[in-house]
């Protein structure tokens, strides 16, 4: 049996539970991934999905219909991601995205397990519901000066599509780009400045990576990716740009949509940069802070 | 001296007014919904923020003008914006330097003595449990009149009289004081509203869900029923102020759920995902099946639950066989196009109807 994953939005990074865990639950099953984004799907996704989503929710369904399509995959195994730490929920996108497929694919078979971690209820087998299992990311390294925080979801970092190239454009411009990867961060540092705990499990952790990245390393901007649509970011970058007024950072909010050339997001970060190196010159010169 | 606000929705101030009146509160009411409180919301709030939102913030800082200083609103932990509505407020208010108060009840998922310490606050003092009972009481009969509002204005005689009775309601409900004016005046309009002259014309049944604020609120809604009223059709929707007290505070504590939701989202949308994405599907389920002509579904621009709603009801369009408008409320404050777009849809359902009375089964 030919069973179908896509890699993109909530299970983009997950290859590897899927490979252990699809096995554990279909015999005798071959599973095809979709692999990374191409220009067929996004086509596909632009078609097919409704206007309002948001973009990575687009090219998600892009990357189903192009598994049905040319991969002929006889089932999708699509787990409904409830919410992944304890007390929180995913974003409610995430959470009816079977949903969407189910409703709009209707010859597909689909296998749709819970996972919810909110009351610490595993649906799925135990060993592999640990959460530092379910997502690998290439992790960043923080360097000693000239870092570069980037902030988004991990679909969006890791998408070159969605992200336009933004890590190699400030890697060239001399500049360490580093990003927070899901759950990899919540074991030992819990937020303690907001008003109110996250209720989502993304937010949570790109709150917590970005104020543990102010506060414990040397960085010299911050970029935030927002994609259009997300209410998820419509309040996290809001609290972020008001952190970074108080604390007195450079930040870049950049808006990532259908469009698909990627030479107006580089000029932007080009700019943002060059302001930065102007920033630093000025202020190694006259030794009079810039900062106000 | 507390003096106590919170946002607009709708018929939402009569209760809330005569609930924190009861309480020995004194309240501030802030104008209705208005273009200068969207224009006020839209510079404070974040720009993919949804509708409510502006809208709230509009209405704090009318209300604080107004002299208030205490906003009373709900929290929330589930997955739909709302509930971090509150923190963000507070943050946006503290940071433009208002001296208020924000009391935001929290529900148990925080922790009981959180929910005690913010409730304590507004119920410190009065016999709760009939005060709660009488504001339920008073809840219903609003929404009845509403109801009959909806039942009257593609009837009425004379045009513009049901709207003439219910305006006046609306505001001389500010001017009243407490529960028992509030529903003497609720029995009044009940008894004007009854002895409208009525025609029996034919009446066509739009069904209208989902997203709360958007379908309850008619500022926000730009006037939808109002419009559709006028072109003679009646308006059922799903969500009413006191069915929302139903489904969120009384059939939880009976372990209960909506029997509607429950037995038509089974198969679409198994579990929650947060706002009202699962009444909204099975709701236009159920007005399918009952011989509605048409269903509007409204939401605000990037609310998450509704937009699964909408892909969920493309998806089951050839299912459910009855035309779907669905209309997305942003910040646009004139009515024309939707006029438009209400014209065209009842074009729509008109000629689906003649083919169906001429005894052609697809319309399609």
């Amino acid at each position: 049996m030919k069973v179908g994953v896509p890699n993109s939005f909530c299970y983009a990074g997950m290859e590897n539970f899927f490979i252990r865990v699809i096995p554990e639950i279909l015999e005798d099953s071959q599973i095809i991934f979709s692999g990374k984004t191409t220009k067929e799907m996004i086509e596909y996704g632009l078609k097919n999905g409704c206007d309002e989503l948001c973009i990575p929710a687009k090219i998600f369904i892009g990357h189903v219909e192009y598994l049905i399509r040319k991969k002929n995959v006889d089932v999708l195994f699509l787990p409904r991601l409830v919410s992944l730490l304890p007390g929180t929920y995913s974003c409610p996108k995430i959470i009816g995205i079977p949903d969407i497929i189910k409703t709009n694919y209707c010859g597909v078979e689909l296998i749709v397990p819970e996972i919810n971690l909110r009351k610490k209820r595993k649906i799925m087998s135990e060993k592999s519901m640990k959460n530092e299992h379910l997502f690998d990311f290439p992790m960043s390294k923080i360097a000693k000066t000239k870092n570069i925080l980037v902030l988004a979801h991990s679909y969006v970092i890791f998408d070159e599509f969605l992200n336009k190239g933004i890590l190699e454009t400030i890697k060239s411009a001399g500049y360490n780009p580093i990003y927070p990867a899901y759950y990899r961060f919540n074991s030992f540092y819990i937020s303690s400045d907001l008003p109110k705990e996250f209720f989502w499990s993304s937010a949570r952790d790109i709150y917590n990576y970005f104020e543990w990245t102010v506060n414990n390393t040397q960085i010299d901007g911050i970029v935030y990716l927002m994609t259009f649509g997300c209410g998820i970011d419509s309040f996290l970058q809001e609290l972020i740009m008001r952190k970074c007024n108080k604390v007195g950072l450079p930040y870049l909010c950049i808006t990532v949509d259908e469009h698909c050339a990627d030479v107006g997001i580089q000029t932007r970060i080009e700019a943002y940069l060059d302001m930065i190196e102007w920033r630093r010159k000025s202020d190694e010169k006259n030794n009079i802070s810039t900062y106000g | 001296m507390r003096k106590i606000t919170f946002p607009h929705m709708g018929n939402l101030f009569i209760i809330g007014k005569a609930l924190f009146e009861e309480l020995g509160f004194e309240v501030v009411i802030p104008p209705y919904n208005n273009k200068s409180a969207l224009e006020i919301g839209k510079r404070l709030s974040p720009e993919f923020i949804c509708l409510p939102f502006k809208l709230n913030m509009g209405n704090f800082i009318q209300a604080i003008e107004m002299g208030a200083n205490t906003i009373v609103i709900f929290g929330g932990c589930g997955p739909c914006r709302f509930g971090y509505y509150g923190a963000l407020e507070k943050e946006i208010l503290k940071d433009l330097g208002y001296d208020v108060e924000m009391i935001v009840i929290e529900p148990l998922f925080y922790g009981f003595r959180n929910f005690l310490e913010r409730v304590s606050k507004i119920f410190a003092r009065k016999n709760i449990a009939s005060v709660l009972k009488r504001v339920y009481r008073l809840a219903k009969k609003v929404d009845g009149i509403e109801k009959k509002v909806h039942f009257l204005r593609p009837r009425e005689m004379v045009k513009g009289s049901v709207d003439k009775i219910y305006e006046k309601f609306r505001n001389e409900a500010i001017k009243v004081f407490g529960i028992d004016q509030m529903e003497r005046l609720v029995d009044t309009t009940n008894v004007l509203l009854d002895n409208l002259y009525i025609v029996n014309e034919k009446v066509r049944k739009i069904g209208i869900v989902g997203e709360i604020y958007t379908i309850i609120d008619s500022f926000s809604s730009l006037n939808i029923e109002k419009i559709l009223g006028e072109m003679g059709c009646e308006v059922e929707r799903n969500l009413y102020i006191s069915q929302w007290i139903d489904t969120h505070l009384i059939y939880p504590i009976f372990k209960r759920e909506d029997p509607i939701v429950k037995r038509y989202s089974k198969d679409v949308m198994p579990v929650l995902i947060g706002g009202h994405a699962r009444e909204t599907i099975s709701y236009a389920k159920y007005y399918a099946t009952q011989k509605y002509d048409g269903i509007l579904h409204i939401f605000p621009l990037t609310c998450m639950p509704e937009i699964i709603a909408k892909s969920v009801l493309n998806g089951i369009r050839n299912q459910i066989n009855i035309p779907v408008l669905h209309v997305v409320i942003d910040e646009v404050d004139s009515d024309v196009g939707i006029k438009t777009r209400l014209e065209a849809f009842l074009d729509l359902i008109e000629a689906r109807s003649e083919k169906f009375e001429r005894g052609v089964i697809s319309w399609d």
